[in-house]
């Protein structure tokens, strides 16, 4: 099937896009790299009948490091980050999801703040988010306003982002040299959606024990979540195997998958919490550090 | 060498047979250029769209078109009462069944086509069927054979006995077989069930429909894997004589058996240009396609074979639990509904043996025979080759050393199997030995053994197949009646290049070369001056078209004893032309030449320029041939594929670290075609092994609409392969050559699945159904004790 | 796809007024949200143009609601049947009725079923989203009833 008629406009600039929204109300959507509206649009399951493309902002299109952040903005593709040599070396985790979002020719088009405000319940951006304590500018007509992860991510492909606003910049704290992070997937093939995953980020101190941790995990509820209760234990604790296994069941028990092709809703809950587990180790591995038994 | 080649050319190397030449085919179809259904524009065509059913079951209460006929462009909306007045609302099935074009008075699938609407645009067709209003009465669904069998629900109420139960068919000495297995020192019992796929080809089924109203022809540009037959089921349902019908099948982008049946779209399209009297275009979308294209397999199998306790079988009971979905439209054979699944008895030497199937309706899409499956041979095979495994792992014995004690050996063919075949020719023992040398049996044992000591899991799995293609020789073979042969059509120009046509089609076999191939060989011609022509019934010589790894076997005998008989007459020529008798002449060297003066010789090029200059006394013009081959058996490709895994226990992943196919299908044409399609089969088998499976609930849903639900793997996923062949010529082919398109689609699913359980059986596992997902893996691991992490 | 959902509603009125409300079409079918159109087809049904969004899927369906009241049992059945986009609900809902006190309670429980692309494309997201709105249309009852009576 095709797409259902729809009228298109090129906006310049966010002023532009957010007038734009703002004039043509709830049935106009932005398009950057269009990977999940498009699909969408031609199952007719979503028939906006206003598309603002962003793709000519060039003022848009950057990554840049500084003050302990990273800001990137709105027409920054998933392949941006998986090629970039900053990215790779300073921001694991931003690293490992951006080997496994969608598909390697995706990608090349899929933007991460276009994955943040699709808010898929199964999307990888969404669960890296919460882990790493990351933020999003929101523009409308009258400003700018910052949301933090937790308050971002609202209900299934709903987010903070309101009629007529626009996020355009995303913003992730710089991790220090002592932070492991790790970003566990499992798919039953690339471009599938993730069977479940989780994103685990620990910043420890000098002695090891666990300064902060970030946990999220994705594909396992109506949105991704975070661990709260998990991170709560790991804090101030030397990471030994019997407390992987706690943090493991929080994330098992939080979940709340629905049974598709993937797998079972039981499978997924038990997955959840091993693949929690492999990310603490690898997190901790990538340290140089040992689990102690 | 095949003696048969011998004889062509004794003393050298061949010319063209056997040669990696590059496909004829690939240049047009790499830069965009080929010629597909949907490239073709007629001028005035309309565009045609299906109104499809959400229900599984229903009765159809009332059909309102009234807004969609407002949409702009749209000409007609035609239902199944539309139909009727030509008589098409029914039509015939490829295996003697009657299915609906358009749903009668109730829908018997999800997904049925319901009403078709003819419109400028495909947009506005698409728009218009969005708006066309049915009201359906759902009716309970009978989603598995099993709830069929209890015939509580009656799905076809057109038939005279109210039953779901389609037909049984059984072979062999049931009494023999029941008496071996109740004696037998050791028996085993091994269920399998082969899940319901579909083969997914690139190119969804598409026509153009055209009928001229000012000449009385309708020509039909359509993805068909059997023109001819086609074009005579279209003749015999519509009354159109078959000299005023014409069906181009032109490039087409995969085939896999998918595109064998006739389907509900094309005739709506042959009726909507009939009756509008313009051009009627209809692509499938990809949800058509994985919805109402004929699926493959759904086979609930259950094997028993009994054996002495030194490890040598002694009987195999196989009983299947068949579901057809709404209609039979198991494209098989008239006298095999279960095609040929009584193969199962594989390579094996069995001396006693029993088959039965038993088919059912259910609420879902007809088909079951496609996704290269050589009419059932899959399923017959990955039952064999799983029961096997089961065997020697319940004699405690390894499973090649179970199979080296009973494969049929070298000196027993032609074999003559307990249920009924002939088969042509095997080396099995030598085709294993390459194998499991190639891959490192021993080492990989040891490794294996090593690893278990360490809780790491690896498996190794074996399948040794032997299966069978070719149908068919015309004593036992015909599609609805219609022999199958094959013709093939060799016509030398005078200055020596050469036409050929067949009655097989490619839809990526590579015919154009392999084709050319065989002729360049035995007339001596070069292979770039030979075009091969296939899939336009006004031109190509009447055949049953190219599915279940037939062309080859047919065709390729055709061509072959048709540029024979040209040989023949060309022989006559040269004996003129030398101005000797015919007696003299001698085939030597790609040459006629005067017996033992090769000075003294002409081409078959020469021969070709005097056929229409300087033609021989007594004979007539030109030089050119039909050839109508019908075969004397079919003929019996065999395999060795071993299939290395080694498991994540904490998610349950399964990695395949090499896959090592050693094939053999008799003579090779082009080595390099074999190894395409060796690798693609694989990568289906390795598709159906780990991923693929089309499900319904039990509300008659169909779960796998598109390619999030159903999966096809990915270069990321694919393992790599590692091929090779052995060569066992067929005694009875003109050339010796067997097939091998379906072989590896075959073979693989059960070395894939045999490995798994191979690598979990410490842990108690003997039982995996495909696809074999993380899941399945996962449960065991936990189920055994086995910690994640 | 089968979703499945329960709930209850506490109404400031007396059985009679909730039964009298519950058999009135035309008062029922303002309940359901986002309504294009209505049409009473019978003194005990309707058929409800309705527009659906979740996220980016959002989309026109065409709902044929039957009212069948159980008075014997106190119950009041529901069945609705609609589709759009290729799509095909059915869903049968039951409301058990008792008065409380000043109040009358409401338990519902309600089974759906859908069929086609959106059942599978859709359907991680349908679940949530169908629940809410049944959850609202009984709300919407409740509020109803509450201020008819005040």
């Amino acid at each position: 099937m095709f797409p259902a008629s729809f009228d298109f406009y090129r906006a310049h600039s966010a002023e532009e896009a957010v007038s734009l929204l703002g004039e043509h109300g709830a049935d106009s959507r932005i398009l950057a790299g269009g990977q999940s509206l498009i699909p969408a649009m031609r199952y007719r399951l979503a028939q906006p009948t206003v598309l603002v493309d962003i793709n000519q902002m060039q003022a848009a299109n950057y990554i840049t490091e500084e003050n302990g952040e990273l800001r990137i903005g709105a027409t920054v593709r998933d392949s941006d980050l998986e090629f970039s040599d900053l990215i790779r070396t300073n921001y694991q985790l931003m690293s490992d999801v951006s080997d496994v979002v969608a598909d390697p020719i995706v990608r090349f088009r899929g933007t991460l703040i276009g994955s943040l405000c699709h808010n898929d319940p199964s999307g990888d951006w969404p669960a890296a988010m919460l882990a790493a304590r990351a933020k999003m500018i929101i523009q409308n007509k009258d400003g700018k306003r910052v949301v933090n992860a937790d308050e971002f991510i609202v209900d299934s492909f709903t987010t903070a982002v309101e009629e007529g606003e626009m996020a355009v910049e995303t913003i992730w704290p710089t991790p220090s040299k002592n932070t492991g992070a790790s970003y566990q997937k499992i798919e039953r093939k690339v471009g599938d959606y993730a069977t479940a995953a989780a994103a685990v980020q620990l910043e420890l101190n000098e002695d090891g024990t666990v300064k902060e941790a970030g946990i999220g995990i994705t594909a396992v509820s109506y949105v991704a979540l975070r661990v709260a209760e998990g991170e709560a234990l790991l804090r101030g604790q030397k990471v030994t195997r019997n407390l992987i296994k706690a943090v493991a069941a929080e994330a098992s028990k939080m979940a709340d998958p629905i049974a598709d092709g993937r797998g079972s809703a039981e499978y997924k809950k038990e997955v959840v919490g091993v693949l929690v587990a492999k990310g603490i180790m690898q997190s901790l591995e990538r340290l140089g550090r040992k689990v102690e038994a | 060498m095949s003696d048969q080649i011998k004889d062509l050319n004794p003393a050298k190397e061949c010319r063209a047979m056997g040669k990696s030449i590059k496909r004829r085919e690939d240049a047009r179809f790499v830069q965009g250029r080929g010629t597909y259904v949907d490239d073709i524009e007629l001028p005035k065509m309309l565009h045609m769209a299906i109104v499809h059913s959400p229900y599984a079951h229903a009765l159809i209460k009332g059909i309102d078109t009234a807004e969609a006929l407002k949409v702009p462009g749209v000409k007609a909306i035609i239902t199944a009462k539309d139909l009727a007045g030509f008589n098409l609302d029914w039509i015939p099935t490829l295996a003697g069944d009657k299915q609906m074009v358009l749903a009668t008075d109730r829908v018997m699938y999800q997904y049925q086509e319901v009403a078709a609407v003819f419109a400028e645009t495909r947009a506005q067709a698409v728009d218009a069927a969005q708006l066309v209003e049915v009201d359906y009465e759902p009716l309970e669904v009978v989603a598995d054979p099993f709830k069929a069998r209890e015939d509580k629900v009656i799905l076809r109420t057109d038939r005279e006995k109210k039953t779901n139960h389609i037909f049984n068919w059984n072979v062999g000495d049931r009494e023999a077989t029941d008496k071996a297995l109740a004696e037998a020192e050791v028996r085993v019992k091994q269920k399998a069930y082969y899940p319901r796929v579909h083969a997914s080809p690139l190119e969804p089924c598409a026509i153009v429909a055209d009928m001229n109203t000012a000449t009385g022809r309708l020509t039909l540009y359509l993805t068909s894997q059997a023109p001819h037959a086609h074009r005579t089921v279209v003749s015999l349902v519509t009354g159109i004589p078959e000299s005023n019908i014409r069906i181009v099948s032109p490039d087409i982008g995969g085939g896999f058996g998918n595109k064998v049946p006739v389907y509900p779209g094309y005739v709506c399209a042959a009726a909507g240009t009939i009756v509008l009297g313009v051009p009627v275009k209809w692509v499938a979308t990809r949800t058509e396609s994985m919805t109402t294209d004929s699926f493959a397999r759904d086979f609930h199998m259950e094997a028993e074979i009994g054996a002495t306790k030194e490890g040598k079988v002694t009987a195999l009971k196989v009983t299947t639990v068949a579901d057809h979905g709404a209609f039979d439209a198991a494209a098989d054979p008239s006298k095999y509904p279960a095609g040929l699944f009584s193969i199962c008895t594989g390579s094996y030497d069995f001396p006693t043996a029993f088959t039965e199937v038993d088919a059912y309706y259910t609420n879902k899409t007809p088909g079951g025979v496609a996704y290269r499956c050589s009419f059932r041979v899959t399923e017959a095979s990955y039952m064999i080759e799983r029961a096997m495994d089961t065997a020697a792992r319940e004699l405690n014995m390894d499973p090649a050393e179970f199979r080296f004690k009973n494969f049929i050996q070298k000196e027993q063919f032609p074999y003559n199997s307990p249920l009924g075949w002939t088969y042509d020719s095997g080396d099995y023992e030598t085709t294993f030995k390459v194998a499991l040398e190639k891959v490192g049996y021993e080492e990989l044992r040891k490794e294996q053994a090593e690893k278990r000591a360490k809780g790491e899991i690896m498996g190794i799995g074996i399948s040794t197949f032997t299966e069978i293609v070719g149908a068919g020789p015309s004593k036992d073979f015909d599609i609805l009646g219609i022999k199958m042969f094959d013709g093939a059509e060799i016509r030398i120009h005078p200055t020596g290049s050469v036409i050929v046509r067949a009655g097989t089609k490619s839809q990526g076999q590579g015919h154009e070369t392999t084709w050319a191939q065989i002729v360049a060989e035995e007339l001596g011609l070069d292979v770039d001056k030979i075009l091969v022509e296939e899939g336009d019934t006004d031109t190509a010589p009447y055949g049953l078209g190219t599915y279940a790894s037939r062309s080859t076997p047919t065709a390729g005998g055709a061509l072959a004893l048709g540029a024979r008989r040209i040989r023949e007459k060309a022989k006559r020529i040269a004996a003129h032309l030398l101005e000797v008798s015919a007696d003299d002449i001698e085939w030597e060297d790609y040459k006629f030449q005067i017996k033992g003066v090769p000075s003294k010789s002409v081409t078959t090029q020469d021969c070709a320029f005097a056929a229409y200059t300087n033609p021989a006394p007594g004979d007539e013009p030109g030089l050119e041939t039909t050839y109508y081959y019908d075969p004397p058996n079919l003929t019996f490709p065999h395999g060795a594929y071993i299939c290395v895994v080694d498991i994540d226990k904490s998610t349950g992943e399964v990695k395949v670290r090499r896959f090592v196919a050693i094939d053999d299908c008799g003579t090779i044409i082009n080595p390099m075609i074999v190894e395409g399609q060796v690798h693609g089969g694989l990568a289906e088998g390795f598709a159906m092994a780990f991923m693929q499976e089309i499900v319904y609930d039990e509300e008659g849903n169909h779960l796998n609409t598109n390619y999030t639900d159903y999966l096809i793997p990915t270069a990321y996923e694919v393992p790599k392969f590692e091929t090779g062949n052995t060569v066992t010529p067929s005694p009875h082919h003109p050339i010796g050559a067997k097939g091998v398109g379906e072989s590896p689609t075959v073979g693989s699913p059960a070395a894939y699945v045999n490995a798994v359980i191979d690598a979990l059986s410490p842990y108690g596992v003997s039982e995996i159904d495909m696809p074999i997902s993380r899941e399945k893996v996962f449960s065991k691991l936990r189920a055994a004790g086995v910690e994640a992490f | 796809m089968k979703l499945n959902y329960d709930g209850q509603e506490q109404i400031n009125a007396d059985y009679d007024a909730v039964w009298a409300f519950i058999n009135n079409p035309e008062k029922v079918a303002k309940c359901l949200p986002d309504v294009e159109k209505l049409e009473i087809t019978g003194d005990k049904s309707f058929t409800a143009h309705v527009k659906v969004g979740v996220g980016p899927v959002r989309g026109r369906f065409k709902f044929d609601v039957g009212l069948e009241p159980d008075a014997e049992n106190n119950k009041m059945n529901v069945n609705l049947r609609g589709g759009g986009l290729g799509t095909a609900i059915d869903l049968t809902a039951g409301a058990n009725i008792a008065q409380q006190q000043e109040q009358t309670q409401l338990d519902w429980q309600g089974e759906a079923v859908v069929r086609g692309p959106a059942a599978t494309v859709g359907a991680r997201v349908l679940d949530r989203k169908a629940r809410e709105l049944i959850t609202h249309v009984f709300a919407e009852v409740k509020r109803n009833i509450d201020e008819e009576q005040a």
